[in-house]
C-alpha cells in the first residue's frame, strides 16, 4: 500500500523515501510542495528529538532521508530557475582551523536546510579570514562553528574579533556547538549562543534571527 | 591512609577522608606545559613521560595515583577502534591535534567475516586499512602479524618502564590496560552514520558481531591488565549511550555484552573503569546490575552527575566531571565552586572520584587545572 511522506518520515523509512518522492514527482505533484512536505516532517523530527521521543540515531537516520530527498528534487527546483525557495537566512558554517571533525555540523547543516535556512558549508579546518570573507560576500544572518576540540576555541574567537573589526559584529549573530563546548566557551569566544546539539542548535538560529519564533535555548538573549 | 588506598576505598563505596582524585589523558596537557607538540608526544614518549612527571611535580602532585603510565600510543588507538586517524607531523602541522578520520574503515559485508574470525584476528585482517607501515617495516618484520606483535611489545615496554619511573617517585599507576566494548569498536569500524543504519536495517548481523567481537576483548582487557600488572581496565563507551539509541538497542547490542565483560573482569580481579561519554542518564539504572562496590562509572560532564548520584548512590563509585570547557575557560572561582559541590553532593557518603569529564583538555588553564585539585585536596 503507498505510504505518504509523514508515514515514510515516522517509520524512518530510509528505503523507500526515494521511491515515495519518484511516484510523488510521477503523479505530477509540485516539488514545492513535496520538499515543503518534507520540511514540514524534518521540523516534527527536530520536535522530536528536542521532547526525548527521538534519539540521535533517529536524527541521522532522517537527516540521511532528507539528504537524499534534496538530492532527487534540487536540480528540478533549479530548472524552474528564478522560482528560488524563500529562505529564511542564511548561516554560514564551517568547523574552525585545527580541527576537522565534521558530523555534528553536517547534521546541523542538514537540519538547518531542511528549517529553511541557506547554509554555506565552508567544511572543515577553516581558517578564520575564510569565513569574514564569506560573510562579506553571502551576508549571512548567522555563522555557524562546531567543533570536538577544546583547541579551537581561540580559533572561534579570532572570527569572532574579525567581525569586529570588519564592522560586521552587530549584523551577524554567532553561534558554537560541539561536544567540547559550554558556557564558558561561549563567553570566550564571545559567541551568541552555544549549543551541544543539532536539533537545539537550529532552533536558537531561528529564535537568533526572529526574537518571536518559540522556545528558550542555550543563549545568550542580548 | 595511602593514595592508593584511598582510591580503592572510593571504587569500594568506603567512607574516606576526601574524594581521590584521578584526572586523566593528563599526557596532552603536560605536553603543552612543557612546550612539546603533539607530534612530539607521538614521536618522543619518553619525553612526554618526562614532561607528565615534571607537571606532577608543579602541580604538587595532580592525585591519588596517575590514570596512564605514559603518553598516547596512537598505533594503538588506531588498531584498537580500526579507526584512521590524522597524524601531527605526517597528515596535519607538528603543534596539530591528531584526530580521528570519521569513515566506514569495514563494510556491511566484513559483519559475516568478523562473526567467522573473531575480534582479533578480524582487526588484525583490518590493520591495513587504517594503518599505513611503511616498505621498511614490513620488510623488517616480513608480515602485518609480526609488525601487529612488535608494536605490541614495544607499547607494553614503553608502559612497563614508564610504570617503573612513576613508581620510583612513590605514585601508582592505576589503569593498567584499555578496551573499547563490542558496540563501541564497530561503531568506530563502521562510522556513526553508518552503523546507526546498520542497526536498524541487519541488527541481525549486527548483534552476531558484536557477541562475537566480545570474548576476544574481554581477553585483551584481562591480558593488558596481566602484562602491566596493574588490576584496571578502562572500558572506552560513547557511542552506546541513551543519547544515542532508545533503550531497547541498549538492551540488544550495548548492555548484555558490557554486563559480561564487568562480570568477567571482576571475577579475575580486575576492576572495570567505565568511560562512559556523552549522556548515559537513560542507561543509569541498568548499571545497578553490576557488581556493588566493584566498579567506576567515569562521566564526562554531558551526563549529570548529580542526578546519577541519586540513581547509583551506594552501587557504583562516580569519576569525574569537571567540564573542559570550565577548565580551558572559566574562572578559578568557578572552578573551585563546581568543585566543591561535587565534592559535597556527589562525595557524599563516599563512592566518588574527582576527574576531568572525559580527557584533560590539552589548553587547560594551569591555575584552573590547580584549583581543580586542590580545592578538593583541601577536604582531606
Amino acid at each position: 500500500m503507498p505510504r505518504n511522506i509523514a508515514d515514510v518520515f515516522r517509520s524512518l523509512g530510509m528505503q523507500e523515501i526515494e521511491k515515495v518522492i519518484y511516484e510523488k514527482i510521477a503523479e505530477g505533484e509540485d516539488v514545492y510542495a513535496i520538499l515543503k512536505e518534507c520540511q514540514d516532517e524534518m521540523a516534527k523530527v527536530g520536535e522530536r528529538f528536542e521532547s526525548g521521543e527521538f534519539y540521535l540515531a533517529e536524527l541521522i537516520i532522517s537527516a540521511k532521508m532528507f539528504e537524499k530527498v534534496a538530492g532527487i528534487l534540487s536540480p528540478k527546483i533549479k530548472e524552474r530557475g528564478s522560482e528560488a525557495i524563500e529562505s529564511i537566512g542564511t548561516i554560514v558554517l564551517g568547523t574552525p582551523k585545527g580541527d576537522v571533525h565534521n558530523l555534528g555540523k553536517n547534521i546541523f547543516a542538514i537540519m538547518a536546510k531542511s528549517a529553511g535556512f541557506e547554509v554555506l558549508d565552508l567544511g572543515v579546518d577553516v581558517p578564520a579570514q575564510k569565513f569574514i570573507e564569506a560573510a562579506l560576500q553571502v551576508g549571512p544572518k548567522i555563522i555557524g562553528m562546531s567543533g570536538l576540540l577544546t583547541l579551537v576555541y581561540p580559533s572561534m574567537k579570532e572570527v569572532v574579533d574579525l567581525l569586529k573589526e570588519q564592522g560586521l559584529r552587530d549584523r551577524v549573530k554567532v553561534i558554537i556547538g560541539g561536544g567540547a563546548t559550554g558556557e564558558e566557551a561561549r563567553r570566550y569566544v564571545g559567541a551568541d549562543a552555544q549549543t551541544l546539539d543539532a536539533a537545539e542548535g537550529v532552533r536558537i538560529c531561528k529564535k537568533l534571527i526572529d526574537p518571536s519564533t518559540a522556545g528558550g535555548g542555550a543563549y545568550d538573549g542580548n | 591512609m595511602t593514595e592508593i588506598e584511598r582510591l580503592r576505598a572510593c571504587v569500594a563505596l568506603d567512607k574516606v577522608d576526601r574524594p581521590a582524585i584521578l584526572p586523566s589523558y593528563m599526557d596532552r596537557f603536560a605536553a603543552m606545559q612543557a612546550g612539546l607538540t603533539f607530534a612530539d608526544i607521538l614521536e618522543r614518549p619518553d619525553e612526554a613521560s618526562a614532561a607528565m612527571r615534571r607537571l606532577w611535580d608543579r602541580l604538587g602532585g595532580w592525585g591519588d595515583a596517575v590514570y596512564y603510565a605514559g603518553g598516547t600510543d596512537i598505533y594503538y588507538l588506531s588498531v584498537k577502534f580500526l579507526m584512521r586517524i590524522l597524524l601531527p607531523g605526517k597528515h596535519l602541522p607538528r603543534d596539530s591535534y591528531w584526530q580521528i578520520q570519521e569513515m566506514p574503515i569495514i563494510e556491511r559485508e566484513d559483519y559475516s567475516l568478523l562473526t567467522r574470525m573473531g575480534w582479533n584476528d578480524f582487526a588484525l585482517e583490518m590493520i591495513p586499512r587504517v594503518w599505513e607501515i611503511s616498505p621498511e617495516e614490513m620488510e623488517r618484520y616480513g608480515s602485518v602479524e609480526a609488525y601487529n606483535r612488535g608494536q605490541a611489545e614495544r607499547s607494553l615496554d614503553q608502559y612497563r618502564k614508564d610504570t617503573d619511573l612513576w613508581r620510583q617517585k612513590g605514585v601508582e599507576v592505576f589503569v593498567g590496560a584499555s578496551v573499547p566494548s563490542p558496540q563501541m569498536a564497530l561503531s568506530c569500524a563502521r562510522s556513526l552514520t553508518e552503523y546507526t543504519l546498520d542497526l536498524y536495517e541487519i541488527p541481525d548481523k549486527v548483534e552476531e558481531a558484536v557477541w562475537a567481537a566480545l570474548p576476544d576483548l574481554i581477553q585483551n582487557g584481562i591480558a593488558g591488565c596481566k602484562a602491566t600488572g596493574i588490576p584496571c581496565v578502562a572500558i572506552i563507551l560513547e557511542r552506546g549511550s541513551g543519547a544515542y539509541y532508545r533503550l531497547n538497542l541498549f538492551e540488544r547490542f550495548e548492555f548484555p555484552q558490557l554486563k559480561k565483560m564487568i562480570e568477567e573482569f571482576v571475577r579475575n580481579g580486575i576492576t572495570p573503569l567505565l568511560h562512559l561519554d556523552t549522556d548515559w542518564s537513560k542507561n543509569l539504572p541498568y548499571f545497578k546490575e553490576f557488581p556493588k562496590g566493584k566498579v567506576i562509572a567515569s562521566l564526562d560532564g554531558t551526563t549529570n552527575m548529580f542526578n546519577a548520584k541519586k540513581v547509583l548512590r551506594d552501587h557504583v563509585c562516580l569519576m569525574g566531571d569537571v567540564p573542559a570547557s570550565l577548565l580551558v575557560a572559566g574562572t578559578t572561582g568557578e572552578v573551585e565552586a563546581y568543585v566543591r559541590k561535587l565534592v559535597e553532593e556527589v562525595g557524599d557518603g563516599g563512592g566518588f572520584i574527582l576527574g576531568t569529564g572525559c580527557s584533560m583538555p590539552p589548553n587547560a588553564l594551569f591555575q584552573n587545572v590547580k584549583t581543580m585539585i586542590d580545592t578538593c585536596k583541601s577536604y582531606g
